[in-house]
């Protein structure tokens, strides 16, 4: 990206997305304020009438709303792993998906995060979950997962928003700088007195290798967590000793689709296709197709190791999931994110903006069904067939499931318009420095 | 107008002898080696023999494919922080069609190792049975061969033709093979790059599949009623952190006696470092999950062999020091950037995480095969643990002889480039 851009054409590009919005935005702004709003609405009819009206009862009491909170966890997921991990390998690249996929992250925790409360019906009394003494004698029992599964995404959400704030502050300071009003006391309270001094500098570089040595194996074990909620169960198809890294690697994957989803749509809006270029998306693409091929052989393992077991309960979860009531999901998550995403093996699919719409949705679909599949299907089928039944998906549920895309969607935009989507300084530490280019221009 | 001209390439030839008294140790080793285990398919100390055996052959065939494996991921990453390290990791490459052939040995001792053989299990058979299971391993293994020996043969070809090309080449009848219709070191350079692109992911894959299976197969089988989804990445991470560490000594030993002090440098010490805590790490976390889905679930037949290791004697002790020196012990001295930069410092961490390793295969497999309440650890292990060693000491020695450890020139890897 060198040869055209210069430190003063960085900065003018990647601030002028903070401009005032066009049409699209607010017809998008819009739009997605209607589903939060169905969203919203939806969850009041719930609070008024009672949990029943979602399609949860038993035995399958965890149904969508939590099969959509290990998926915007799992979304949540790429973002500080591609920044943290990419940083601590030294890939270039990096500088121009990252801070997109850092919001990625704290916004997908932000939507997740929704749904525990949604899950639990008498919201008003969600504060029985914490640990405090109480004459009910409901203190939390340290020993579920449930438990480790708050701690480990409060913790995940406080170092991944101090992670992504970090990253921004030599960012926010140029915009400081220009800013007046409100936005100059906003952006300088985010700047945290930034003046870009070798001092500052000094201790900002090694603050960051540090939090992203932290975030790394942070990112790792959050999603490790959350499958331990399934794994430490002894439920057929859900007590595998392989949950911790299939899910993460399943949280990677529908991540990076997501990042796609939203690169590639902001690059057009705001034109940045000098920042973002085919390259940047083709790396995605081939980091997609690697978590592709892992997720797809965590598939395989699973029934050979449920056959090669002989526990019949562990076949039978199996033949249900692939022939049971909700075969179609089944085979489509086989579909979407293992073999649909083989097409990146070829080159022109890497560089198609089409495809990799059409992967990246592909994807998406894909592990939202796999997430569906796990958790609805073992407890709809388990042990003895007195146990078993299904679900009703309602109106109101499909309510909230909309509304919540619509408010991650939502989040991003209001945050595309508040704060700089491309990290410049680290565009710029790939640029020629500006005394360089002036000799060169005079010996040319 | 400025006229180009093509850098002059340099490469440094391979040392012109060994080291005398470590190819003779080398040998002694072997031989040492081959006398106990041809003693075991005589009919002395059987089952210990074999049992080491197999922990040996895991150990050591693991870390010679993922010399392999570390150079090709090195590849498919762009690197460029350590040619002559991946260089050094490639030399692992002659190991792995001997390992074909050691692990046809197993098959004297397969009635002391997989239960299964002697005493089948019905609702199994059709995956655990005798010739099924020796045809997959032998093809496992025959396969990554072929995989390995061509990914080395491609890798090598421009320096060793550049090599020849100067008349610097060792005189052998492979370097002639290995250089056939060379067509100068720019176009091969070219044609090396672009046939490594469409092979380092493939080798890849490959490896991840079939070491999966490798764990499956050869290890968790010997407790056959036991599984574990995830027992295969564990086998296949453990395997990967050995060749690390391994690859590491090598490189620190080599900086010594093949004069390679100004090639290997502390900064790509300290990224491979780096690496090695990161892989233990990675072990350490698929340990873990696996440890504490069991332990949480506390089923009857899964439980039983946590127990076995954590509650029988004489396992425990071996089972903690594994937690401690592969998991924990490297997470706290890598700590230290200083640390990662000693060459002296590092080889001697790299060992003892290679040793853990060892013991990490050790725990694994002699638990369910060994029923006694000895340990079943002294001289004889010692001797075919030095028998793998020396013929993987030869096996490297062999490749550096042949192949030049020093690039001929910083490479401009095209895999996967704009």
């Amino acid at each position: 990206m060198s040869f055209q851009l210069s430190y003063k054409k960085t900065d003018l590009d990647l601030t002028q997305t903070l401009n005032k919005p066009k049409k699209w935005y607010y017809v998008a702004v819009f739009l997605l304020g209607l589903g939060v709003a169905w969203g919203a609405g939806s969850w009041l009819h719930q609070i008024l009438t009672g949990i029943g009206v979602a399609g949860k009862n038993n035995p399958v009491g965890w149904y969508l709303y939590i099969t959509t909170f290990v998926f915007w966890v799992g979304i949540a997921h790429s973002g500080t792993l591609i920044s943290a991990i990419l940083f601590l390998f030294r890939v270039k690249w990096r500088a121009s998906v990252y801070r997109s996929a850092e919001a990625v992250t704290v916004f997908g925790l932000a939507t997740a995060g929704l749904f525990p409360l949604l899950h639990m019906g008498r919201v008003w009394v969600f504060y029985w979950t914490l640990p405090y003494p109480q004459m009910g004698g409901l203190f939390p029992n340290f020993r579920s997962p449930l438990v480790w599964d708050v701690f480990a995404i409060t913790t995940y959400l406080t170092v991944s928003s101090i992670f992504f704030l970090t990253g921004m502050v030599p960012d926010v300071a140029i915009i400081r700088d220009k800013a007046r009003g409100w936005r100059k006391k906003l952006y300088g309270f985010l700047a945290q007195g930034w003046q870009g001094t070798d001092n500052q500098w000094r201790h900002y570089t090694a603050a960051y290798v540090f939090l992203a040595a932290l975030a790394t194996p942070l990112v790792i074990s959050v999603h490790s967590i959350v499958s331990w909620d399934f794994a430490m169960s002894i439920v057929p198809g859900w007590h595998s000793t392989i949950f911790a890294p299939y899910f993460v690697s399943g949280a990677i994957h529908s991540g990076l689709a997501m990042v796609m989803l939203i690169l590639i749509p902001m690059r057009s809006a705001f034109r940045l296709h000098p920042y973002i270029t085919d390259h940047h998306l083709e790396s995605l693409a081939k980091f997609l197709l690697f978590t592709a091929t892992m997720v797809g052989f965590a598939y395989f393992v699973e029934v050979f190791i449920a056959w090669y077991s002989h526990n019949p309960w562990e076949q039978a979860i199996f033949i249900y999931r692939a022939f049971g009531d909700y075969w179609p999901a089944f085979w489509s998550l086989f579909v979407c994110n293992l073999l649909v995403p083989q097409l990146f093996w070829w080159k022109r699919f890497r560089r198609s903006i089409p495809f990799l719409v059409f992967v990246s949705v592909a994807v998406t679909i894909g592990m939202f069904f796999e997430r569906f599949v796990i958790i609805t299907t073992s407890l709809a089928h388990e042990y003895i067939p007195f146990m078993w039944g299904l679900p009703d998906l309602t109106f109101t549920e499909l309510g909230i499931v909309v509304g919540s895309f619509s408010w991650f969607f939502f989040l991003f935009l209001i945050f595309a318009k508040t704060l700089p989507v491309v990290s410049m300084w680290e565009v710029k530490e790939q640029l020629d420095p500006p005394v360089v280019r002036k000799s060169k221009d005079r010996t040319s | 107008m400025k006229t180009h001209h093509p850098p002059v390439l340099t490469v440094i030839p391979p040392p012109a002898a060994y080291p005398p008294k470590l190819l003779l140790t080398f040998w002694i080793f072997v031989a040492a080696g081959i006398a106990v285990v041809a003693a075991a398919t005589a009919g002395f100390a059987t089952q210990r023999t074999w049992i080491s055996y197999l922990i040996n052959f895991c150990f050591w065939s693991g870390l010679a494919q993922a010399g392999i494996v570390f150079s090709a991921a090195y590849r498919l990453t762009n690197g460029r922080w350590g040619e002559t390290i991946r260089r050094v990791a490639e030399g692992f490459v002659l190991f792995i069609p001997l390992s074909v052939l050691l692990f046809l040995v197993t098959y004297f001792g397969r009635t002391s190792l997989w239960p299964w053989i002697t005493e089948p299990i019905e609702a199994k058979a059709a995956w655990l049975n005798e010739p099924f299971f020796f045809a997959r391993v032998i093809f496992y293994y025959l396969f990554l061969s072929a995989l390995s020996l061509w990914y080395v043969s491609i890798s090598i070809r421009p320096e060793l033709g550049l090599l020849k090309e100067q008349g610097l080449a060792p005189e052998s009848s492979w370097v002639d093979r290995l250089t056939a219709n060379w067509r100068g070191y720019e176009a091969e350079l070219e044609t090396r790059n672009s046939k490594l692109a469409a092979f380092v992911p493939g080798i890849l894959v490959a490896y991840g599949v079939v070491y999966t299976f490798v764990g499956f197969d050869v290890v968790m089988s010997l407790d056959p009623h036991w599984y574990s989804s995830l027992y295969g990445w564990l086998y296949l991470v453990h395997a990967f952190d050995a060749g690390v560490a391994g690859t590491i000594i090598v490189a620190i030993l080599s900086r010594k006696y093949f004069a390679l002090k100004d090639n290997v440098s502390t900064k790509q010490f300290y990224d491979v470092s780096r690496l090695l805590m990161g892989l233990c790490m990675l072990a350490g976390g698929f340990y873990w999950g696996q440890f504490i889905t069991i332990w949480y679930g506390n089923l009857g037949e899964e439980i039983e062999r946590i127990l076995l290791r954590f509650d029988h004697a004489p396992w425990p002790a071996f089972q903690w020091a594994v937690i401690a020196f592969l998991y924990f012990f490297p997470i706290v001295v890598f700590l230290s950037r200083n640390i990662k930069e000693k060459p002296r410092a590092l080889i001697a961490i790299a060992s003892v995480i290679l040793a853990a390793n060892w013991f990490y295969q050790f725990v694994e497999i002699a638990p369910a095969v060994w029923k006694e309440a000895s340990v079943p650890l002294g001289i004889p292990e010692i001797a075919i643990t030095l028998g793998f060693l020396g013929a993987t000491g030869l096996c490297w020695l062999a490749y550096a002889k042949l192949v030049p450890l020093v690039p001929a020139m910083p490479e401009k890897s095209k895999i996967n480039g704009p």
